[in-house]
C-alpha cells in the first residue's frame, strides 16, 4: 500500500495460504508475526509440523521464544522440524521459562561425559549398565559442544575451509573462532602408528585444553546447536563487513523525473555485494522493491571485485543491479556457494539447514576466496532480503547503498543505454545514488597489474617487500582466471581481454622464470616447480567442481573452451609428474598376457559398455597403478586377474548394481576351480582375495572417495581372508575401483571424458595424476578410432599395439606448447610474412628445378 | 639442395625437424604430413643439431629463422581455433599498420611535401644527381625484395 492506503500491489498467491488454520490459532498469533506465519504456511510440511506442535498445550513458551528471535527463528524452527516426534515433545515439555530445564538437562549430560572420560567408563543408571568411555575426539566433542562426530564434520565442511584466513578482531570473534578451531582440531584425521599413540595424543590434548573445554561446555542455551552455528555464520558475516568497500568519485548529477541523482564511478580496487533486479523497467511502475515475498531470480547477491565482475542475468536489457557494501547490522541469512553443484544455495526457510542434492552442500568462504574460487558459476551469497522492524513488526527490504550500472565497454554512451535508464528510474524511486562500474577500465587496470607482475617475475622490475616467485605466480594465475571469469558474460570484452592467447603467454612467462632458475639455482627451481604444480592443480580442481550434465551448465559453461583453457596447466603437471609409464618388459608381458588370456574367453560377448575392450583397458590401467603404487608381484597378479574378471558376471546387464559384482565373484571361482592349471598363474590360495576385490568393486561407498573399511571387513570374513592380508585386500580393492573408474573416459568424446569422472574421488595418487587421466583418454581415443576404422572388435595384436604406442608416447620427454609460445612471442607478423613468402619461393623454385631436370 | 639466397633455411629445417620430434603426439599430429615432408626433404643433413633442453626449451639455442617457422607452425597448426582467430586478428592489424607506415614513408608525394622551399647553393651538381638516383634505386630494390 502507499501512504494513502491505496493498494499498489497484491500477491494473489498468498491469498490462498491465508485460509490456513494457524492464522486462527491464538498461540500461533501470539508467538509469530503475520509475515512469519505467511512464511511458515507457504511450505506445506512446515505448516503441518506447526499444527502438530500447536496440539501440545505446553508449546506456548517454546514457540514465543522462537518467534521473537528475528534472526534465527527459521533455524530454530527447522531444528524442531528435524527432530523425531518424541524428541520434539520432550523439548516442548521440558522447555519451561527461558528453556532453563533444557539447559540444566544438557549441562548434566555434558558433565557426566567429562567425568566418564576421565574415569574410563560410563554408568547408564537407567539400564544399570557400564560402557567404556575413552578420552577421544568423539567424547570430547559431545562433552564440550553436545555434538556428534558427524554433526561436527558437517559444521567444519561448511565453515572450516577458510578458518585460517578469517580476520579475527573482537573478543566475540575470538571466542567463536576458538570453538571453530577446537572442533576442527578434533575432527581432523590424524594417522597414528598404533592405538597407544592415538590414545596418548588425545589424552594430552584433553588435559592441556581441559579448562577451556569445560568453560565452553557450560556456556549453552536451549537451542545450543542452532546458536553455535549461528555464531559461525556471524563470524563470516563480519568478514564481509570488513572486506567490502568501494572507492568512488562523483562524476555528475543526472536528472530523472524531476529528481537530481548523484552519479559516482568506481576507481581503484573495490569489492561489493551486487544483486540483480530483473523486473524493474522504466515502464514497470510497480513498487515491487518494497515487497518481501517477491519471487524473482537474482535476489541472491554476488560478490564482485575489481578482478571479477561477473553477474547473473546480465543479458537482459532492462536489468538493474543494486549493490551494497555491507551485510548490515547482523540481520543475516547467509549462504555461500562456490560450485554449481550446490543447487540449494538460496534457502527457503532455514538459514542453517541447507541441503544440496549434489552432495556438496553450501560452503562458507570469505569474500576474497569466494571470488578466487568461482569458476564456471556465479558465486552467490544469500544475505538478508529483509530487515525486521520491531516497532512495526513488519519485514522491510534492506536498502542498498547504490544502484549499480555496469558500463560494459568504454565506448558505450551511457545516456543511450537502456540499463542506465533503468538505473535512473530505480535511483529516483529509492533515493540511492548511481554507481558506475566501468568494466573495460577495470579490465585495463587489471591487465596493467598483471604486466607489472610479469615484469617482476622475470626480474625486469623491482619487487615489493614480501613478493616472492611463489606469491607472484599465484597472483598471476588466480587473477588471470578471476578476470577471465569476470568478463565471460561481457559481449564487448570477451575475446578482447584475458584471452587464451594471453593465457598461453602467461604460462610461457612462468616457464621462462623456471628456466632462469633451472640454470641459476636448481634447488629453488625444484621447490618452485612444486609450488606451481599445486597452483595449477588448485585451479583445475576449481573447474572440476561442476558437472556438465546440467542444462544451464551447458549453456553458461563452454566446456570445450574451458577444457582448452586448462590444457597448459595439465601439460605442465604432466611434464613434472613422475614418469608412471616406464614399465619393464616383464611388467608389460604380464599385462599383455592377462589381456590375451581373458580375450580367449566368451564372458564379455554379450556386453556393450562393459565389453572386452573395457576389460582390456582396465587391465592395462591396473598394471600401471600396481607398479606405481608399489604392489607386490603377488598383489599385482591378483589385481590383474580381478580386473580381467570384474565384469564377467554381467551377462549383458549394463546398469549399476552390486549383483553383477557378486555374479562375477562367483564366475571367477567357477573358472579357477575348473581350471587349476590356468594361464593366469592363479592358485587356489589367491581365489578368495580376487573374489573379495571383485565383489567390492561395484560397492557404493557411503562417503565418496573413502574406502568402506567395514564392507571390506565383511568381505574378508565372507571369503575367509587372513587378517594379515587385510591391508593387501584394501590396497587391491581400491586400485581396481580406480582402474575401473578411469575407463569412464569411454563414455564421452575426446576432451570431454573427464567431466564424467570426478578425479577427486579416486583413491590412489597415481590414478589422480594428470598423466594417468590423459593416458586413459588417449587410449580410449585410439580404441575408438581403430574400432571405427575396422567396425569390429580389435584383435589382441592391435590392442597391444595401441598400448605400446601410448606407453612410448607417455614415456618420452616432450616440449610444452606454452614454451614454444614463449620462445616465439616476439616474432612479428612482418617477420612471419617474410618467411612464409620465402618458403613459397623455395618450394616454387624446387618445383621448377625438378621440372627442368625431367625435361 | 641449397638455394643460395636462402642458404640459412636448410639448417633451420634441420632444427625444426629435430624440435618437432619432441612435440606431444597429439600436437605433432596436427602438422600436415606435406609440411613435414617438405622440411625433411630440404633440411641440411650435415648439420648436427640436438635438442638438449626439453624441459627448459627457453634455453635451447635456435636460429632466428627456426623461431619464425616455429611461430608459424604454432599459429597455423597447433593453436586452437579461438587462439588462431586472436592471432590472425592481431597480425592483420600489425600488417596493415606496417603497410600504412611503408606507404607513408615511401609515398613520392610525401617525400617532397615537407622539403623546405629554400634551395641551398650546390657546389657540386654531380653529387645531387647521385643522391637522386640512390633514392629511386632504393625504392626499386625494395619493390624487388618485397614482391
Amino acid at each position: 500500500m502507499d501512504d494513502k492506503g491505496k493498494i499498489l500491489y497484491m500477491n494473489v498467491a498468498l491469498l490462498g495460504q491465508m485460509n490456513s488454520s494457524v492464522f486462527e490459532n491464538s498461540i500461533a498469533r501470539e508467538a509469530f508475526s503475520f509475515e512469519q506465519l505467511l512464511e511458515i504456511v507457504s511450505i506445506e510440511n512446515v505448516e503441518r509440523v506447526l499444527e502438530s506442535i500447536l496440539r501440545n498445550p505446553d508449546s506456548r513458551e517454546l514457540l514465543i521464544s522462537i518467534g521473537k528471535d528475528s534472526q534465527s527463528w527459521q533455524a530454530k524452527f527447522q531444528y524442531l522440524m528435524d527432530l523425531e516426534d518424541i524428541e520434539r515433545n520432550h523439548i516442548i515439555d521440558e522447555f519451561g521459562y527461558d528453556g532453563k530445564s533444557l539447559i540444566q538437562e544438557e549441562l548434566k549430560r555434558r558433565e557426566e561425559r567429562f567425568v566418564s572420560m576421565e574415569r574410563g567408563y560410563f554408568e547408564d543408571e537407567e539400564y544399570g549398565e557400564t560402557f567404556d568411555c575413552e578420552i577421544d575426539s568423539y567424547n570430547m566433542l559431545f562433552a564440550t559442544f553436545g555434538l556428534s562426530y558427524d554433526e561436527a564434520k558437517e559444521l567444519i565442511k561448511k565453515y572450516g575451509i577458510d578458518s585460517d584466513k578469517l580476520d579475527i578482531q573482537t573478543d566475540d570473534d575470538k571466542n567463536i573462532y576458538r570453538k571453530l578451531q577446537i572442533i576442527k582440531e578434533l575432527i581432523t584425521p590424524i594417522k597414528f602408528e598404533s592405538y597407544e599413540e592415538e590414545s596418548e595424543y588425545y589424552r594430552n590434548y584433553y588435559y592441556s585444553h581441559k579448562e577451556e573445554l569445560l568453560a565452553i561446555s557450560k556456556n549453552i542455551s536451549p537451542f545450543y546447536k542452532v546458536d553455535l552455528e549461528k555464531g559461525f555464520l556471524d563470524l563470516y558475516a563480519r568478514q564481509y563487513d570488513r572486506t567490502l568497500e568501494v572507492q568512488a568519485d562523483k562524476i555528475q548529477d543526472v536528472s530523472y523525473d524531476g529528481k537530481s541523482i548523484p552519479v559516482y564511478e568506481v576507481f581503484g580496487d573495490f569489492m561489493m555485494l551486487i544483486r540483480g533486479e530483473q523486473n524493474i523497467s522504466p515502464e514497470n511502475k510497480q513498487n515491487f522493491w518494497n515487497a518481501t515475498q517477491v519471487q524473482v531470480k537474482g535476489l541472491c547477491q554476488s560478490t564482485i571485485g575489481q578482478d571479477y565482475i561477473r553477474t547473473v542475468n546480465y543479458d537482459r536489457d532492462d536489468t538493474c543491479f543494486v549493490g551494497t557494501i555491507s551485510c548490515g547490522d547482523g540481520e543475516l541469512r547467509m549462504a555461500s556457494t562456490t560450485n554449481i553443484k550446490s543447487k540449494e544455495a538460496n534457502i527457503a526457510l532455514s538459514n542453517l539447514g541447507v541441503k544440496s542434492d549434489y552432495g556438496n552442500g553450501v560452503v562458507l568462504r570469505i569474500p576474497r576466496e569466494q571470488i578466487n574460487n568461482s569458476r564456471g558459476a556465479n558465486n552467490e551469497t544469500d544475505t538478508s532480503r529483509s530487515i525486521y522492524n520491531k516497532e512495526t513488526r513488519l519485514y522491510e527490504r534492506k536498502a542498498s547503498d547504490y544502484i549499480i550500472y555496469i558500463q560494459d565497454t568504454n565506448d558505450i554512451d551511457i545516456t543511450q543505454d537502456g540499463r542506465f535508464k533503468t538505473a535512473q528510474f530505480v535511483a529516483s524511486q529509492t533515493g540511492r545514488p548511481i554507481l558506475i562500474i566501468p568494466r573495460e577500465k577495470c579490465a585495463q587496470r587489471e591487465q596493467a597489474k598483471m604486466q607489472e607482475l610479469k615484469d617482476k617475475l622475470l626480474g625486469n622490475k623491482e619487487r615489493s617487500q614480501g613478493e616472492t616467485d611463489e606469491s607472484i605466480i599465484k597472483d598471476l594465475i588466480v587473477k588471470f582466471n578471476n578476470n577471465r571469469e569476470g568478463i565471460l558474460t561481457s559481449q564487448g570484452l570477451k575475446g578482447k581481454y584475458f584471452t587464451e592467447r594471453e593465457h598461453i603467454e602467461l604460462v610461457g612467462t612462468i616457464n621462462a622464470r623456471l628456466s632462469q632458475l633451472m640454470l641459476a639455482n636448481p634447488e629453488q627451481y625444484e621447490s618452485l616447480v612444486q609450488t606451481v604444480s599445486q597452483i595449477y592443480k588448485d585451479e583445475i580442481d576449481k573447474y572440476y567442481a561442476f558437472s556438465y550434465d546440467r542444462d544451464d551448465a551447458q549453456k553458461e559453461l563452454d566446456i570445450d573452451s574451458t577444457r582448452e583453457h586448462l590444457k597448459p596447466y595439465e601439460d605442465f603437471l604432466m611434464e613434472h609428474e613422475r614418469n608412471l609409464f616406464d614399465l619393464s618388459d616383464d611388467e608389460k608381458n604380464k599385462i599383455f598376457s592377462t589381456i590375451r588370456n581373458i580375450s580367449q574367453t566368451s564372458y564379455y560377448d554379450m556386453n556393450k559398455y562393459h565389453s572386452l575392450s573395457h576389460i582390456q583397458k582396465v587391465i592395462m590401467f591396473s598394471g600401471i597403478l600396481a607398479k606405481n603404487e608399489n604392489l607386490s608381484s603377488e598383489e599385482t597378479a591378483m589385481l590383474l586377474v580381478a580386473a580381467a574378471f570384474h565384469d564377467s558376471g554381467r551377462d549383458g546387464e549394463e546398469g549399476e548394481n552390486d549383483n553383477h559384482a557378486l555374479a562375477s565373484a562367483r564366475q571367477v571361482q567357477e573358472y579357477f576351480e575348473a581350471n587349476p592349471n590356468n594361464p593366469f598363474g592363479i592358485t587356489s590360495e589367491n581365489i578368495s582375495m580376487i573374489q573379495a576385490v571383485i565383489e567390492y568393486h561395484e560397492h557404493k561407498e557411503q562417503e565418496k572417495g573413502f574406502t568402506d573399511i567395514s564392507k571390506l571387513d565383511n568381505l574378508s570374513y565372507k571369503y575367509n581372508i587372513d587378517y594379515e592380508k587385510f591391508a593387501s585386500l584394501v590396497k587391491t580393492s581400491n586400485l581396481l575401483k580406480d582402474a575401473d573408474a578411469l575407463d569412464r573416459a569411454r563414455f564421452g568424446k575426446k576432451n570431454e571424458n573427464r567431466w564424467s569422472l570426478d578425479a577427486r574421488y579416486l583413491k590412489s595418487d597415481t590414478a589422480k595424476s594428470i598423466s594417468m587421466l590423459r593416458f586413459s583418454e588417449e587410449c580410449n581415443f585410439m580404441f575408438k578410432e581403430r574400432e571405427n576404422q575396422n567396425s569390429e572388435r580389435l584383435s589382441e595384436d592391435a590392442v597391444e599395439e595401441i598400448f605400446e604406442s601410448e606407453l612410448n608416447e607417455f614415456n618420452r620427454p616432450k616440449i610444452q606448447m606454452s614454451s614454444i609460445k614463449q620462445v616465439t612471442s616476439e616474432i612479428t607478423a612482418v617477420q612471419k610474412k617474410t618467411v612464409m613468402d620465402a618458403l613459397r619461393d623455395i618450394r616454387a623454385r624446387l618445383q621448377k628445378f625438378f621440372e627442368d631436370i625431367n625435361r | 639442395m641449397v638455394i643460395e639466397k636462402y642458404s640459412v633455411y636448410p639448417k633451420a629445417f634441420k632444427e625444426i625437424s629435430e624440435i618437432i620430434k619432441f612435440f606431444p603426439k597429439s600436437e605433432y599430429r596436427k602438422i600436415p604430413k606435406s609440411f613435414i615432408n617438405f622440411i625433411e626433404e630440404n633440411m641440411d643433413n650435415n648439420y648436427d643439431y640436438i635438442v638438449e633442453h626439453v624441459d627448459d626449451f627457453q634455453n635451447q639455442e635456435i636460429l632466428d629463422e627456426t623461431k619464425i617457422i616455429l611461430s608459424i607452425i604454432y599459429r597455423d597448426f597447433i593453436a586452437s581455433n579461438e587462439v588462431k582467430k586472436q592471432i590472425y586478428k592481431t597480425e592483420n592489424l600489425e600488417l596493415s599498420q606496417e603497410e600504412k607506415r611503408i606507404r607513408e614513408k615511401y609515398n613520392p608525394d610525401n617525400m617532397f611535401k615537407n622539403k623546405a622551399t629554400k634551395v641551398e647553393p650546390v657546389e657540386n651538381s654531380a653529387a645531387m644527381v647521385e643522391y637522386k638516383e640512390s633514392i629511386f634505386t632504393k625504392i626499386k630494390n625494395w619493390f624487388k625484395r618485397t614482391f
